[in-house]
């Protein structure tokens, strides 16, 4: 068992070049949310790259380090475009109960930091996510929190995201389930 | 007595030849501690599969009710189970989920223990507890009252007297023994479970697993209308080809496809590798003319499996068998554990498509799993009142078949074949087990067992 967790966290960038690098990665990650939060998941397909992949792995409270917390063969999402059209197609659908009536699902992005930058422009960013989700009459709202390790590739000069990782903080989660991305 | 009388006899197997259940039963505090008394704290309870504990030094942490168990591999190699409870003042000892450790020491003031539970040593111990230092065997780790390990999964009782595992599962072993004895190596766990919670009470999931197939034409619509499974929702009217075999096994139901490994998904390779490993009388009846696998099922009281498949890539099924436990954290809270196991011959390539397959479908964020969760969490919400309690449950289904056409006579697996899918019969068995279970006296400390006299005929 073996994570990467500890491996993701920011690693020296050249600080002349990333405050406007971190600018257009928040931006990036804020449209990103607001697209999830709308329900908008077809822009949110248009976000990501042909290539994505898209990991939450299953985390457990070991001694020691916390990277040797993630599993790196369980998980809550391994996907790539495929699968992660098939879950908007699904949301689509007029049968997708735990989506109909809609969830608020409300996603905070903050911490964002640009870690490394490739030689074709690509970013490494990480942030920090809290999700929450409120659902019909019910005072209580559901939340779960989490690291993100994302890769943004330059694809026709617009960014895309090609490779997130998101590193949760509860091993287990206190929520019935996840019905939007993370 | 013939497969017609059988069927019958399941038919009437709540008392009295009841169809209802009480709606009640899933949220009344009396209940739930009456279930706590006479059914999880006598019962089999399932712990671990061993493969998550290969190595000596290498342990989980489990739970039976609030009993946190620490199930470990000891220097011998054998598995072992204890209360993680220290023994000095009862802080929980190991407060990581797993791992692998040469001893377990308490925080609070130093009193470790090794692997095989033993008191290894103790702050002080001379002379300030005693000259002649404290008796190690007297306070070494409570072992688990009961433990058994069955074709790999380890399961405990917080009861030291009962009927023994193998004697508990009957029947259903054999159906085990479909998933476990298909590789000659056997099955091994794809990494540590899902955990999450669910707030339904715990028989509702159960339910689901033991005996409603009737719900996925409609609950799991949205993933038939998009094509994730090979299904379409045709295939689930009348006797489509989804309608499978139900079978009544110990105390257990498992649920059989009118289709072959490969149909389901399996790769040629490792077809080939079940039909000439698996055990003559499973293979005969797997492999036979007409082919049969297993979908999913369910052992009382809350263990329930779950061997299906979807498309990961255009038109590429892949299948992956889940299990999962329906731990009951009080009468309207459930926490799901949720494991994939996998053949252990299978590919690096299988394994990864297997969980892929999985969380697309079900746990945590699977596409059906999201459907079945809203449902049981709503169905809670539904019986939560007074006058609501009052509308029981309608376990009819199947009910108006006729007999001739339900009997498996030639069926070749042992228990009650029910020659559809949609039908109650499973549910019905599983509340004729826990209506047992929850009349038995509170000492017998055996949950009651379903072929045994007494059957209501
Ligand atoms: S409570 Fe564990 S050493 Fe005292
Ligand atoms: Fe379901």
């Amino acid at each position: 068992m073996t994570g990467t967790a500890r491996a993701e966290l920011p690693a020296e960038v050249d600080l002349e070049v990333a405050p406007g690098l971190e600018t257009e990665a928040t931006r990036f990650l804020y449209r990103e949310a607001a697209a999830l939060d709308s329900g908008n998941f077809d822009a949110w397909l248009a976000m990501l790259a042909p290539d994505i992949q898209y990991q939450v792995p299953v985390r457990s409270t070991r001694y020691g380090r916390a990277d040797e917390e993630f599993s790196a063969t369980s998980f809550h999402f391994d996907e790539d475009l495929f699968s992660l059209t098939m879950r908007v197609k699904r949301l689509a659908t007029r049968f997708a109960w735990a989506e109909d009536p809609p969830s608020r699902n409300r996603h905070m992005v903050t911490n964002v930091l640009v870690t490394a930058v490739s030689a074709t422009g690509a970013l490494k960013v990480s942030s920090n996510l809290l999700l929450t989700r409120s659902r019909f009459d019910e005072s209580r709202t559901e939340s779960l929190s989490g690291a993100r390790s994302d890769v943004l590739e330059r694809i026709d000069g617009r960014l895309r995201l090609a490779r997130r990782t998101v590193f949760l903080d509860q091993t287990t989660l206190p929520v019935g389930s996840i019905t939007t991305f993370l | 007595m013939t497969a017609v009388e059988d069927i019958a006899d399941v038919r009437d197997g709540l008392p009295a030849g009841r169809d209802t259940v009480r709606s009640e039963i899933y949220s009344d505090p009396g209940i739930w501690s009456r279930e706590r008394e006479r059914i999880f704290e006598p019962g089999w309870n399932f712990l671990a599969h061993e493969s998550e504990i290969p190595e000596p030094g290498d342990f989980v942490v489990r739970y039976i009710l609030e009993d946190s168990i620490i199930v470990s591999r000891g220097r011998d190699g054998t598995i072992r189970a204890f209360l993680n409870v220290c023994r000095h003042r009862s802080m929980l000892l190991c407060r990581a989920e797993g791992g692998s450790a040469r001893k377990f020491v308490c925080p609070y003031h130093g009193w470790s223990y090794d692997m095989d539970g033993r008191l290894s040593s103790l702050p002080l111990e001379r002379p300030y507890f005693s000259t002649s230092g404290v008796d190690r065997e007297e306070l070494s780790l409570r072992p688990l009252p009961r433990l058994g390990v069955t074709e790999g999964f380890v399961f405990g009782s917080l009861a030291s007297e009962g009927e023994p595992l193998e004697e508990y599962l009957g029947d259903f072993a054999w159906y085990l023994a479909i998933h476990t004895r298909r590789d000659p190596q056997g099955l091994e766990v794809l990494g540590p479970p899902q955990r999450w919670i669910v707030r339904n009470n715990w028989k509702i999931g159960a339910e689901n697993f033991a005996g409603d197939s009737y719900h996925a034409q409609y609950t799991h619509r949205s993933v038939l209308e998009i094509g994730l499974h090979p299904n379409s929702p045709k295939d689930f009217q009348g006797r489509g080809k989804r309608d499978g075999i139900n079978v009544l096994a110990g105390p257990g139901v498992m649920r059989l496809a009118r289709q072959s490994a490969a149909e389901r998904g399996y790769p040629p390779d490792m077809v080939d590798l079940f039909r000439s490993t698996l055990p003559a009388p499973q293979r005969d009846l797997l492999f036979g003319d007409e082919p049969r696998w297993p979908t999913g099922g369910h052992l009382f009281p809350n263990l329930s499996f779950l061997n299906a498949g979807a498309f990961v890539a255009e038109r590429r099924l892949v299948p992956f068998l889940n299990v999962r436990l329906w731990r009951p954290l009080d009468a309207e809270t459930i926490e799901t554990w949720s494991w994939v196991l996998v053949e252990k011959s299978a590919s690096p390539s299988f394994r990864r498509d297997s969980m892929r397959s999985y969380v697309l479908t079900f746990g945590t964020t699977g596409t059906e799993e999201q459907d079945d969760v809203e449902n049981f969490t709503q169905m809670q919400r539904g019986l939560a009142g007074v006058r609501a309690k009052d509308v029981p449950q309608q376990l009819i289904m199947g009910r108006g078949l006729r007999e001739e056409e339900l009997a498996m006579p030639s069926f070749g697996g042992p228990g009650t074949a029910v020659a559809t899918t949609y039908t109650d019969a499973g549910l019905r068995r599983f509340h004729q087990l826990w209506e047992r279970a929850m009349a038995a006296p509170p000492s017998a400390a055996a949950v009651a067992r379903p072929d045994d006299a007494g059957v209501p005929a």
